[in-house]
C-alpha cells in the first residue's frame, strides 16, 4: 500500500495478548487515518456508555498516510478515545518523534482494550511487540520514565508515557511524547493511567511507500518559500509564543480567567523574551522545516530551575494570562512542572482561573486549598500544579478540573469551558467565530478542529469582521471539514491550516503519496464526514444543542475595552445557521439525509 | 516635531533604531506624519507591516500620528 | 581535493528532514519509499539536548575506512575527491564501519554504505535550515566536524 503500513496492532490489556491485523483498505479510503478512522473504529466496536476509566474504553494511538512521506511536517500523531474529562469523543494530537517512530515500525494505529492488573509498557520494535513490567517507572515523571525505559530497551527508542498525573487519573492528565511533546488534551493521560498503561515505546526501520516522489520533492521547494517568509521566521525564531503580540494587540488574549482581553505584562511573556532570557535553541518535529519548538532553560542562580521544551502559545495564555502571570520564569517552570508530570497545560490554566476566581469570591478560602490563591501568585499555583499532579490535598478535587470545582463551590458560571473543556488562547468575544467553533467541536473547548485565526485576525484569505456574525458559520464549517481531513493524515495542522491555499495543497499531497487522485472537494468531504461521524458518536451518548454552549461571560458580558469593546459572541444567531448549512436539524443532529450523503450508515 | 512610542513585535524588532531596545522605543517624526511615514523612518515594507495598531486600536497606513501615540507594528504570525 | 557535504551544527533544527529524502533516493526497484534506517545521512541529539547533530561523511583525504578494508572495496575517487565504496566487491565485514571515528558508515542490506555526493543531493535541498551545504573539501573545516561528531556520537 502506498502511504499506510497496512498494518494495526492489538493489545488486550487484561489478557496481555497482542495481535496483529491487516488495514482494512475501505476503511483507508473513506477515514484515512488520525481522527477520521479512529472515531470510525470506535463507533463500531466501542461499548458507548462505558465508564472512560474502566476497562471497556478503547485507547488509540493513529498516524496517517501521510507521516513520514516528506510531504510538509509529516511527523504526527492522534490520540482517540472516550474522554473521562467531557464523555465524548476526544482526539489529542502531538508530534516529536515518536509519530514517525511507530509508522516506520509498520503501524498505522495501536489499539489498547482492556486493563492491565499490573503496571505495564508496550516495546515495539518493528515485528517484535512485547508487554513488559513497567515496576521500575511507575511513580517516576516523565523524563525519567523516558531514560529507565530507555535503559531497558534502547537507547534511541522513542517513548511516549504518562507521569504521576496520568497515573493518579487526573481528568486532564496528558502522554508525554519525547520528553516534551504532549497529546495533552481531554485527559487521555488518565486513560492510559487507568489501563496501568505506563509507557508505549518504539524503534522502527520501515519504509514507508509512496506513489509519486516527483510531488513530494515539491514540498522542499515550499519549505523553502515558507522558511524565508515572515510567517516562517515567525515560527522558527519566535516560536508560537510570538503570537502573544498578535493576541494582545487585537484585543483577544484571554487574561483574568477571560474576564479581559488584554494583558498588560504580555511583553515579559512573548515570544521575543524567550529568546532574550530562557532560549537555548529552536526544535523541530520529525519532518518539519517550520521549526517552532522552543529547547529552553531558566538561567542559573534564578528563583526557578530546570531545563526542558517550551512554553508555547497556549500555555502562555493558560498558566500566564489567563492567571494574571506575567513572569516568563514562573510559567516556564510551570511548563516544565506540566510536561514532567503529565499535564495539559490549558485545562490546568482553565481550572487555576476558575479557582482564582472562585477565591476571589469568597467561594473557595484557604481552609479548602491550605493556602491562599490569588491572582498572579505563580509560587501558589506551581504549589498546587504539583498537588493536583500527586492527588494530595486539595489537588485530588482539582484534578477532576474546572468544570467540576467550578460547579462545586457554587459559581459554576466562572468555568471558561465547553462540554467540560477549558477554551483555548482565543478570546471569541473578540473573534466571534472562534466561539461558534469553541461551542460546536466535538470535545468541546478546543481551538484545533479549525481554528478561525486566519481568516478573523490575519484577513486570510479575506478580510473578515471578528466581530460580526456575517460569513462565520460557513467560514466555521469549512474550517473544521478541512482540518478534519488534514488530522486524518498524520501530518501537522500548521502549515496546511496557515496557508492560503492550505487544502488545496494537502489534496495534491494525499493524491500523491496514495496514487488516488483527490481533489480539494473531495478532502473536504472526506473531512466533512469524519466531523459528522464524531458528532454522531456525540449523539448517541446524548450530546446535541444543549450542549453547544458558551459560559455567559463570552455571551453576555460585553468586553470591558479595546478593539473589541462592548462585543458578545452571538452564538445563537450562528449556530442556527450553523446547523442549516452543516445538514442538521434545529437540535444539532445530522439529519439522516446528511449521513447518506456522505455514505454514513 | 512629534514624539511617538514604537513596539516592534518578532522579527520587526531588527528594525529598533537604538541598540537595546527590546520592548519599545521613543521616535521623533515631523508633525503630520502618519504611519507610512513612520515604516519609511523605519525602514519597513508595508508587506511586513501586517497590522498596525495605535493606542490599542486597530490602524492603517494613511492615519496620522500624534504625540504620545503608542504604535505597535506586527509582522504576519499565528500561532496553536 | 573536491567537493563534500558539510555539516553546520548551529543552524540544525533535529527534523531529520535530510534522512528522510536521503533514503528516498536509495530506493530500489523502482518503489518509491522513505525509509529513514538506510540513510547514508543519521541525526543524533546529545545527552542535555543542546546538540543536533547530523553524521555525514568527510571524505577524509587518508581515509581510515579505506585502510581497514581487507578486500580494496574503499577506494578515493581521484577525480571527485570523494572517498567510494565499490557494492560489488564489499563483502559486508563492516570493517571500514569499525575504522570510521566519525561514525558515518552504515551497513545496509548487508553491505557498507556511506554517503558519496550525489550530484544534486536530496538532503541538501530538503534541509529547509541551511545546516546542509555543497562545499568545497577544506581541512579545517572537516577538522572541526570530525570533532564534533566525535564529541556526539551516534
Amino acid at each position: 500500500m502506498n502511504g499506510w503500513m497496512g498494518t494495526v496492532l492489538r493489545v488486550d490489556l487484561t489478557l496481555g495478548r497482542i495481535t496483529k491485523e491487516a488495514l482494512d483498505p475501505s476503511l483507508a479510503g473513506d477515514y484515512v487515518g488520525g481522527r477520521g478512522m479512529a472515531v470510525k473504529i470506535l463507533l463500531d466496536e466501542l461499548k458507548m456508555d462505558c465508564d472512560p476509566l474502566g476497562p471497556e474504553n478503547m485507547l488509540i494511538f493513529i498516524n496517517g498516510p501521510l507521516t513520514v512521506t516528506g510531504v510538509l511536517s509529516s511527523g504526527r500523531y492522534m490520540v482517540v478515545t472516550k474522554s473521562p474529562l467531557t464523555g465524548t469523543i476526544c482526539s489529542s494530537n502531538s508530534g516529536g518523534y515518536f509519530p514517525a517512530a511507530f509508522k516506520t515500525a509498520g503501524y498505522d494505529a495501536v489499539i489498547f482494550t482492556g486493563q492491565s492488573e499490573k503496571p505495564v509498557y508496550l516495546w515495539i520494535e518493528n515485528d517484535r511487540v512485547e508487554l513488559r513490567d513497567a515496576r521500575s517507572c511507575w511513580g517516576r515523571d516523565t523524563r525519567e520514565t523516558r531514560e529507565i525505559i530507555r535503559s531497558e530497551t534502547r537507547k534511541d527508542a522513542c517513548v511516549a508515557c504518562i507521569g504521576p498525573a496520568g497515573e493518579n487519573r487526573v481528568r486532564y492528565a496528558a502522554i508525554i511524547n519525547d520528553a516534551a511533546r504532549a497529546a495533552a488534551r481531554s485527559g487521555v493521560g488518565a486513560v492510559m493511567g487507568a489501563k496501568h498503561l505506563k509507557a508505549v515505546a518504539v524503534r522502527g526501520t520501515g519504509g514507508v511507500r509512496v506513489a509519486d516522489p516527483e510531488t513530494l520533492l515539491k514540498s522542499t521547494i515550499m519549505a523553502d518559500h515558507i522558511k524565508k517568509a515572515d510567517l516562517g521566521i515567525a515560527f522558527a525564531e519566535f516560536g508560537t509564543p510570538l503570537f502573544v503580540d498578535v493576541m494582545n494587540a487585537n484585543n483577544i488574549m484571554p487574561t483574568k480567567n477571560f474576564q479581559e482581553g488584554f494583558f498588560e505584562a504580555g511583553d515579559e511573556i512573548n515570544g521575543a523574551e524567550i529568546i532574550d532570557r530562557t532560549l537555548v535553541r529552536s526544535k523541530a518535529c520529525y519532518g518539519c522545516a517550520l521549526n517552532c519548538g522552543r529547547n529552553t532553560r531558566l538561567p542559573e542562580g534564578g528563583k526557578y530551575q530546570g531545563r526542558g521544551d517550551g512554553p508555547e502559545y497556549e500555555t502562555c495564555y493558560a498558566l500566564g494570562s489567563n492567571i494574571m502571570v506575567g513572569d516568563l520564569e514562573a510559567l516556564t517552570k510551570m511548563n516544565y512542572i506540566c510536561n514532567e508530570t503529565g499535564l495539559d497545560t490549558m485545562d490546568a490554566g482553565a481550572t487555576l482561573g476558575a479557582l482564582m476566581e472562585l477565591y476571589e469570591m469568597g467561594r473557595i478560602t484557604e481552609k479548602e486549598i491550605g493556602f491562599p490563591l490569588v491572582w498572579g501568585d505563580a509560587d501558589a499555583a506551581i504549589r498546587l500544579l504539583y498537588m493536583i499532579a500527586s492527588g494530595e490535598g486539595f489537588g485530588r478535587e482539582a484534578g477532576m478540573g474546572g468544570k467540576y470545582v467550578a460547579e462545586k463551590y457554587g459559581a459554576p458560571e466562572v468555568f471558561m469551558g465547553s462540554k467540560g473543556q477549558g477554551f483555548a488562547g482565543y478570546h471569541p468575544r473578540g473573534m466571534v467565530g472562534q466561539g461558534l467553533l469553541y461551542a460546536t467541536s466535538p470535545e468541546g473547548g478546543n481551538h484545533t478542529t479549525g481554528n478561525t485565526i486566519q481568516p478573523e485576525i490575519n484577513g486570510i484569505p479575506e478580510s473578515m469582521d471578528p466581530l460580526s456574525a456575517e460569513g462565520k458559520a460557513e467560514m466555521v464549517i469549512r474550517r473544521q471539514n478541512e482540518t478534519a481531513f488534514i488530522e486524518a493524515c498524520g501530518v501537522c495542522l500548521f502549515p496546511y491550516m496557515l496557508m492560503e491555499e492550505g487544502t488545496g495543497i494537502i489534496a495534491a499531497f494525499y493524491s500523491a503519496v496514495t496514487g488516488m487522485e483527490h481533489s480539494e472537494d473531495d478532502v473536504r468531504r472526506i473531512g466533512e464526514r469524519i466531523f459528522n461521524l464524531e458528532r454522531e458518536f456525540n449523539r448517541r451518548l446524548g450530546f446535541d444543542r444543549k450542549d453547544d454552549t458558551l459560559p455567559g461571560r463570552l455571551t453576555h458580558e460585553p468586553h470591558p475595552e479595546g478593539i473589541a469593546e462592548g462585543n458578545v459572541v452571538p452564538l445563537e444567531e450562528m449556530l442556527e445557521r450553523y446547523y442549516r448549512l452543516r445538514g442538521w436539524d434545529p437540535d444539532g443532529v445530522p439529519t439522516s439525509d446528511t449521513l447518506r450523503r456522505l455514505g454514513i450508515p | 516635531m512629534i514624539r511617538v512610542t514604537v513596539t516592534l513585535s518578532g522579527p520587526l524588532r531588527n528594525h529598533y533604531r537604538s541598540p537595546g531596545s527590546s520592548k519599545g522605543e521613543e521616535t521623533v517624526l515631523s508633525p503630520g506624519a502618519c504611519v507610512a511615514d513612520l515604516l519609511t523612518h523605519y525602514g519597513i515594507s508595508r508587506e511586513r507591516a501586517h497590522m498596525i495598531i495605535i493606542n490599542r486600536r486597530k490602524a492603517d497606513i494613511r492615519m496620522t500620528l500624534n504625540s504620545g501615540d503608542q504604535v505597535r507594528i506586527l509582522p504576519l504570525a499565528a500561532g496553536g | 581535493m573536491g567537493r563534500r557535504i558539510a555539516f553546520h551544527e548551529s543552524a540544525c533544527t533535529n527534523c531529520h528532514l535530510c534522512s528522510m529524502f536521503c533514503s528516498l533516493a536509495f530506493t530500489e526497484n523502482r518503489i518509491y519509499e522513505f525509509r529513514p534506517s538506510i540513510a547514508r545521512i543519521r541525526v543524533v541529539e546529545n545527552a542535555d539536548d543542546t546538540l543536533y547533530v547530523a553524521h555525514v561523511c568527510l571524505q577524509c583525504e587518508d581515509p581510515a575506512c579505506a585502510e581497514a578494508c581487507p578486500v580494496d572495496a574503499v577506494a578515493v575517487n581521484p577525480q571527485t575527491g570523494c572517498v567510494e565504496i565499490h557494492e560489488e566487491t564489499c563483502i559486508g565485514c563492516g570493517s571500514c564501519m569499525e575504522a570510521c571515528e566519525f561514525q558515518c558508515i552504515f551497513m545496509v542490506n548487508d553491505k557498507a554504505v556511506k554517503c558519496e555526493v550525489c550530484d544534486d543531493p536530496l538532503c541538501v535541498r530538503a534541509c529547509a535550515a541551511g545546516a546542509l551545504v555543497l562545499e568545497e573539501w577544506e581541512a579545517a573545516a572537516v577538522k572541526k566536524q570530525g570533532e564534533l561528531y566525535r564529541e556526539v556520537p551516534l
